[in-house]
């Protein structure tokens, strides 16, 4: 509702302030990466089918870049009316963004997918404003549970100002400013000891050796992938 | 798995995307090779699940992405500060570098800092120059499949080009393919028609016309692409894409190929 609450807020989204487009871009992202990851059904070729979310690795984070691109636009951004919530109206774009790129026959979004051309199976739903969630597998929760152990490990093994910084970072989100300044600290320094962090985070996942095992995460998203092509797809 | 992955440049690419802002070159590089390496694509999604862990706990983990996510997106859209590169130059002083022999610095470094610009909305594959290459094998049949490295090209079968560029470009790059081994080839191609930022390169590349046996062909994207002579003089000894495209100063992409 920012939009229609901050009328300066909506002028400058308008106009494409990159403060503007920010500040509604972070209030968006979770609702838009919740929607592109649970999926949703539509109709095609007088079928209807259901697609059902994007798997996690660079492939959502290339969806997210792409919707809000688009959304962006300055063709998207006038269009907006500035009346209705825009949260709808920024899933619509997503929605068909996606569609558009299911039917095609070179996708874009779709390429960073193992296993081929990603395609579509046929809806069991009958109602059309059913939006199928996605449920985590066991070994998805699993798989969850197994690397919170880890980060645990990590985490305890941290002094307790980086553990600080991990958290204000990390989990709150804070911004470099404002960590500093409850931690005593520059920007600058927060940004230094914030990449010696992340490189340390890093260096822990691969010693325990979830980074390079092997598993069974590909071929989820193999099996996953895998369904049937809609006639009467393609650009 | 190509070389570029192991303990190399792919993979050390994949790792600083989640320690710092990668530039648009950098992410280029990325995406290209995220295309065609399943490896590294599920070591992504590795290190994307901890970080989502880390900030967000595990039930939450798999449709919400954490700060650094929703940061580093950000970046790739533009809406950041662009990161700033320094660039720091060993320059002669009057041809002699000086030196001192009792003082810490046994030369004077002149630092040259250059920093991006701080450009438009960078639409996906940024920068504005940025192209990137998807590789299909056709088979006589006229059957699709998408390239994979251990997958032979068989004879009969040709592959065809799908290029994509940043949507705010009004023309195309020219286009060149180059075929590396003991008898390097250029192939010209000619650059699509269409407005869109996705679209088929004219023409394909038959399995006939490239070397039997394991063979890397490098794809290239410029402004203006140089002589052949001097394509085939940045692919000998088979380098990494980064290398070629740094000769070129050009956006290259490197396919391994098995030609039976």
């Amino acid at each position: 509702m920012i939009l229609l609450e901050r009328r300066e807020l909506l002028d400058g989204f308008r106009r494409g302030d990159r403060t503007a487009l920010l500040e509604v871009y972070r209030y968006f992202v979770r609702d838009v990466a919740r929607f592109l990851t649970a999926g949703f059904s539509f109709d095609s070729g007088g079928q209807r089918c259901t697609f059902r979310g994007f798997r996690g690795g660079y492939e959502i984070e290339a969806a997210l870049q792409e919707i809000f691109r688009r959304a962006f636009e300055e063709r998207a951004r006038l269009s907006y009316n500035g009346i209705d919530p825009y949260k709808p109206y920024l899933l619509r774009i997503a929605r068909n963004t996606v569609i558009n790129d299911l039917k095609s026959r070179h996708p874009i979004l779709f390429r960073f997918r193992s296993g081929g051309a990603v395609i579509l199976e046929p809806c069991r739903e009958t109602d059309p404003d059913v939006v199928v969630s996605r449920e985590c597998s066991p070994e998805e929760v699993h798989e969850a549970r197994e690397v919170a152990a880890l980060v645990e490990a990590f985490l305890s093994a941290l002094e307790p100002r980086m553990r600080a910084l991990f958290e204000l970072r990390f989990q709150e989100g804070l911004a470099a400013e404002e960590t500093g300044k409850r931690l005593g600290w520059t920007r600058a320094q927060v940004r230094t000891r914030e990449a010696r962090l992340r490189a340390s985070f890093l260096e822990h996942m691969q010693a325990a050796g979830y980074l390079t095992r092997a598993g069974r995460a590909a071929s989820i998203a193999l099996t996953g992938a895998v369904l049937a092509l809609l006639a009467g797809g393609g650009s | 798995m190509s070389a570029q992955c192991i303990g190399g440049s792919a993979r050390k690419l994949v790792d600083e995307r989640f320690v710092r802002l990668l530039d648009g070159d950098e992410r280029g590089h990325l995406e290209a090779h995220l295309v065609a390496c399943a490896a590294c694509s599920e070591r992504y999604r590795r290190l994307q699940l901890a970080e989502r862990v880390a900030a967000v706990g595990p039930e939450r983990a798999v449709d919400e992405p954490g700060s650094f996510e929703i940061e580093r997106i950000a970046g790739d859209l533009g809406l950041l500060e662009s990161p700033r590169r320094l660039r720091i130059e060993w320059l002669p002083i009057g041809g002699l570098f000086l030196a001192a022999a009792t003082a810490a610095l046994a030369f004077l470094l002149l630092p040259v800092v250059a920093s991006q610009d701080e450009g438009e909305l960078l639409p996906r594959g940024a920068p504005v120059a940025d192209t990137t290459f998807a590789v299909y094998v056709v088979s006589a049949a006229g059957e699709v499949r998408a390239h994979r490295a251990e997958e032979p090209v068989r004879a009969g079968e040709h592959l065809k080009l799908r290029v994509s560029r940043a949507a705010t470009e009004g023309t195309w790059p020219q286009l060149s393919a180059i075929v590396a081994g003991t008898e390097p080839r250029v192939l010209r191609l000619e650059s699509p028609r269409s407005a869109d930022p996705s679209a088929s390169v004219p023409g394909a590349i038959a399995a006939g016309a490239l070397p039997r046996g394991r063979a890397a062909l490098y794809l290239i994207a410029a402004p203006e692409l140089p002589e052949d002579a001097r394509l085939i003089d940045a692919v000998e000894g088979e380098p990494a894409a980064e290398l070629v495209a740094k000769k070129l100063e050009a956006r290259v992409q490197r396919v391994e190929l098995v030609v039976e």
